[in-house]
């Protein structure tokens, strides 16, 4: 089970009506003065983002939980987030039993609007600015407040990054001999799977991972913070070269197979969390993500879960795209 | 197979499609789905427009592929058909 599904299932089902705030409430928010003058800036991949509005105590649970991506200011943040309250008890309900974190977005010409059971938030990259509004179980359980933030965090990094020619990306980001090997796929595929068997690794995360285009063109990994309520803390926010991307499937026997063209795109666009939900930047979505395939390998990698898959990826990585054979890597 | 397309077909307003190495790659975020098109597909779909009618995009299937019309427009009407069962055209499910 994965930690979405486990969210979910910890909340009772509900017949109540739902409540998804428009632009109209978001704006009334936004023009009012922040309760708290508490802020902190997540700065990810290159981009930073401000929250402010915020109680002391919680900036001091902000800078604990998102660690060595936390600074204390920044000076010019790429997204200002004003954080505030509702009185409401919540805003989606949850409707089946089981059901996957559900977070509904929409645009409303150049602003994103997302809700999900304890939050609603928007955000304007244009304008540098965004909104979040906290339902009561938000503000009154800190896990619910934990997981409000870190999952409209997720949406706002998801949209930030794209215009900049990377992505978030659903895989384990695994850094051998100076390279990051993505290895990617739904709930299942084996993300934690490969980390675990590849204990020399270092790990970018077993879940999400940031792709981000530098100013040559070249494609770099990185962690997020954005690892759940129990994966461990990120200890680096360096950015590493990606050797390759690959699609894991389980199988009985190690077979690395290229992807190129729409497969590729294909395959890797199935991976990316939110951006894909509306039609308004599907159009950007794939554009980003063809410039990465035509750049970077992406494979299928058929693998038996054991480490044996390191010998199928090895002398086939290693040796395209002008990549040599580093010593010392062997499975 | 659904019924015959009735009038010019045209493309879902919500499906995002670019076009790599020859083949076609079709988001559709109402249902979270993508599809990808061989040659003749994509070139079918690059033929719907909203004006084109099924006839029309036959006439010049069998032009280009080398094949009767009364083949093509069979095989393109069956396309539209599998297009508009997968929400890809814009008669098909309500978004």
């Amino acid at each position: 089970m994965t930690a979405r599904q486990a969210i979910a299932e910890s909340v009772t089902v509900s017949r109540r009506p739902e409540y998804v705030p428009d632009l109209p409430f978001h704006a009334a928010r936004h023009r009012s003065a922040p309760a708290h003058d508490g802020a902190v800036t997540l700065a990810v991949g290159g981009i930073s983002v401000r929250l402010f509005g915020l109680e002391a105590d919680r900036v001091e649970t902000l800078r604990a939980r998102y660690g060595i991506f936390s600074r204390a200011q920044a000076p010019s943040p790429d997204l200002e987030i004003k954080v505030s309250s509702s009185e409401l008890p919540r805003f989606l309900e949850v409707q089946d039993r089981g059901e996957h974190y559900r977070v509904d977005t929409r645009w409303e010409a150049d602003t994103l609007l997302a809700c999900s059971y304890e939050w609603a938030g928007w955000m304007d990259a244009g304008r540098r600015e965004g909104g979040l509004t906290l339902a009561q179980e938000a503000l009154t359980s800190p896990r619910g407040f934990d997981r409000s933030l870190e999952n409209f965090l997720r949406v706002v990094f998801s949209h930030l990054i794209v215009p900049r020619g990377g992505f978030l990306l659903h895989s384990a980001g695994l850094v051998r001999d100076g390279r990051a090997h993505m290895f990617f796929g739904p709930s299942g595929s084996g993300k934690t799977t490969v980390t675990t068997l590849t204990p020399e690794a270092t790990i970018l995360s077993d879940d999400l991972t940031m792709v981000v285009r530098d100013a040559g063109g070249s494609y770099r990994a990185c962690s997020v913070p954005f690892r759940g309520l129990f994966a461990p803390e990120a200890t680096s926010d360096a950015t590493w070269p990606i050797a390759a991307f690959y699609r894991l499937i389980q199988d009985t026997e190690d077979r690395l197979e290229r992807v190129q063209g729409a497969r590729a795109v294909g395959e890797l666009v199935g991976s990316l969390p939110f951006v894909t939900d509306r039609t308004e930047i599907a159009g950007l979505v794939m554009d980003t993500v063809a410039k990465a395939a035509a750049t970077v390998p992406i494979f299928r990698l058929h693998f038996k879960k054991d480490r044996t898959f390191w010998q199928a990826i090895d002398p086939n990585v290693l040796g395209v795209d002008g990549f040599s054979a580093p010593a010392g890597i062997k499975a | 197979m659904m019924g015959a397309i009735q009038g010019p077909p045209k493309k879902h307003p919500h499906a995002a499609s670019r076009v790599y190495e020859g083949e076609a790659f079709i988001v559709l975020p109402q249902y979270h789905e993508y599809k990808i098109l061989n040659a003749v597909g994509t070139r079918i779909w690059d033929l719907i427009d909203g004006v084109n009618t099924a006839g029309d995009i036959a006439r010049i299937v069998a032009e280009e592929y080398d094949v009767t019309y009364e083949e093509a427009l069979k095989d393109v009407s069956s396309f539209l058909a599998d297009l508009e069962a997968n929400g890809m055209l814009a008669s098909a499910k309500p978004s």
